[in-house]
């Protein structure tokens, strides 16, 4: 998928000496990416959760995240149930519909507080701001972190717990108390 | 023909929420401009009484629905911020449908200009779905002795998990009496779809000959091994191409069809027919279109059924003898607003664990 994804990319210009990134397209094994209105209509109607994708043109490592990262069958999986994914250009002139207002990606991008890309930005269906995660991640940390916030995991557990318990298998609370609490001895039997 | 509806079906939501509140009163003022409903047809229904919510419903759920305790996810996951307005809202589109059923029991045809929330669980709102009108009315009508078996034909483009989910008892048919039939777009929401008595999914991008090829044969069977007292039709219209949510392709034309055959074969079957709307969300907005005008085009979609109905049934059936009621005051303010705030910590923002 990700030499294919290159390959095209290659294919595409064939007059560059040196390939240059063009992270605005995007490869052929997507998610269903959707508009802005539609992602928060669908986020509305289906519960789900507003995942919103910065990225810029240029952008090296948002190219590899599109390759590595979105093309994973595992987060495909998650983000269709859970997901309603959108790309924004954060560098983009285009205006789009955010909520009641109607902002450029650039504009909205600015608001989000996005500084750098790529950077996943996660919305609720009445527009306020969960979380973000900037910067690069492998795809069974990005996998996590679509699972963390929605569990609603950041209300009881830090990130890097959540991730460690999923990687052991133990639930939450074991994993937790590993940290939190010495094991008791057993209490005598009543 | 007479049809349950109410101003008070119209409730605010928060701006540009992707549920066309305004198809509601939209599609009265239109049926009505048309000639399709007198307004003496127009029969107003109060809120249904907790106790018939009840037969549905967990006391938990209701409880919460009254007091606005519902929690974040709760309500998240019913698509529609928690407002007094809205619960009132719902318990009369529960009666409206109430009501029609009962009219189509007595006319030959009814509906209701709101109902078929077919997404709704007992204990759970979901999908834009508070309270299953369909599964309340239809354990009323039960109850009472109107009816003893009924068919839910549920053309809905979405699968009626809420409703199957309430008669999935009845999947050994005939035991609770109400066979459910659902044709849907398989890959579309819900996720997961509890078993109707009979589930046909349809591929995404299914078009007008495929989907009337589906539908051709299966009405009649079902009617044949239902043997129902009463059909139940929810006829969303969210199977139109360029529906929001839709997936599939209908035609404008093909959805006529498709209600144009559903109420000669129910009327031919000589079932009494009781019309639903279910989901409806039109068209893409175009930059700068107001939301109204969204809510109109949906409008004039669900308008379809009616005009085919009032078609196949003549303007006979259902002379008034009830008369609409006021409505009622202004609505409660909506609860959620829009909140933007770009600062804070990068991860997580929400509520940084203790
Ligand atoms: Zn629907």
């Amino acid at each position: 998928m990700i030499r294919s994804a290159l390959l095209a990319l290659a294919l595409a210009l064939p007059l560059a000496g040196q390939a240059q990134v063009d992270a605005s397209i995007v490869p052929e094994d997507a998610p269903d990416w959707l508009t802005m209105e539609d992602a928060i209509a669908t986020a509305q109607g289906e519960d789900k959760i507003v995942l919103v994708y910065g990225y810029a043109a240029w952008c090296g490592y948002c190219a590899r995240f599109d390759a590595d990262v979105f093309t994973d069958d595992a987060v495909q999986a998650y983000l269709a149930e859970n997901y309603a994914p959108v790309r924004l250009d954060i560098e983009g002139a285009d205006s789009l519909q955010f909520f009641d207002a109607r902002v450029t990606g650039r504009e909205l991008g600015g608001a989000m507080g996005i500084s750098g890309t790529p950077s996943n930005v996660f919305v609720d269906t009445d527009g306020s701001l969960i979380t973000k995660l900037p910067g690069y991640t492998d795809p069974e940390t990005f996998l996590y972190a679509l699972q963390y916030v929605r569990e609603e995991a950041y209300e009881t557990t830090p990130f890097d717990q959540f991730i460690a318990a999923r990687r052991t298998g133990l639930s939450l609370e074991q994993a937790m108390g590993d940290l939190v609490a010495p094991p008791r001895e057993e209490t005598e039997a009543q | 023909m007479r049809v349950s509806y109410h101003p008070g079906y119209v409730v605010p939501l928060p701006p540009r929420h992707a549920f066309p509140m305004a198809k509601f009163s939209a599609l009265h003022d239109l049926l009505i401009a048309e000639g399709v409903i007198r307004p003496e047809g127009v029969v107003a229904p109060r809120e249904a009484d907790w106790g018939d919510l009840l037969l549905v419903h967990t006391t938990r759920y209701l409880d919460a629905l009254a007091t606005g305790t519902l929690t974040r996810q709760e309500e998240r996951r019913m698509g529609l911020p928690w407002s007094e307005a809205l619960v009132t809202r719902s318990r009369r589109a529960v009666q409206g449908t109430i009501n029609a059923m009962t009219m189509a029991l007595l006319d030959g045809v009814a509906g209701n200009l709101a109902g078929g929330t077919h997404h709704a669980m007992p204990d759970h709102g979901e999908g834009f779905c508070v309270l299953n009108d369909v599964a309340v009315a239809l354990r009323v009508l039960q109850r009472s002795g109107w009816l003893r078996r009924a068919l839910v034909l549920d053309l809905d483009v979405h699968q009626g998990n809420g409703t199957a989910h309430v008669f999935g008892g009845d999947r050994a048919w005939p035991a609770g009496g109400v066979y459910t039939v659902s044709v849907h777009g398989a890959n579309n929401y819900p996720f997961r779809k509890p078993p109707s008595t009979r589930d046909v999914g349809l591929p995404d991008g299914t078009g007008d000959d495929a989907y009337l090829a589906t539908l051709s044969p299966l009405l009649p069977e079902v009617l044949a091994e239902a043997d129902p007292d009463l059909v139940v039709y929810l006829g969303g219209v969210d199977v139109v191409a360029d529906d929001r949510f839709g997936r599939l392709a209908l035609t404008r034309a093909g959805l006529a069809a498709r209600d144009r055959f559903v109420c000669e074969t129910v009327r031919d079957a000589g079932v009494p027919l009781c019309l639903l709307l279910s989901g409806g969300y039109a068209a893409r907005r175009a930059p700068g279109q107001a939301p109204k005008t969204l809510a109109r085009q949906t409008a004039d979609l669900h308008a379809t059924m009616y005009r085919q109905a009032a078609a196949v049934y003549g303007d006979d059936s259902g002379r008034t003898n009830l008369t609409p009621t006021p409505s009622t005051g202004p609505a409660a303010e909506p609860r959620l607003g829009m909140a933007m705030d770009g600062s804070g910590p990068a991860f997580p923002l929400r509520r940084p664990p203790a």
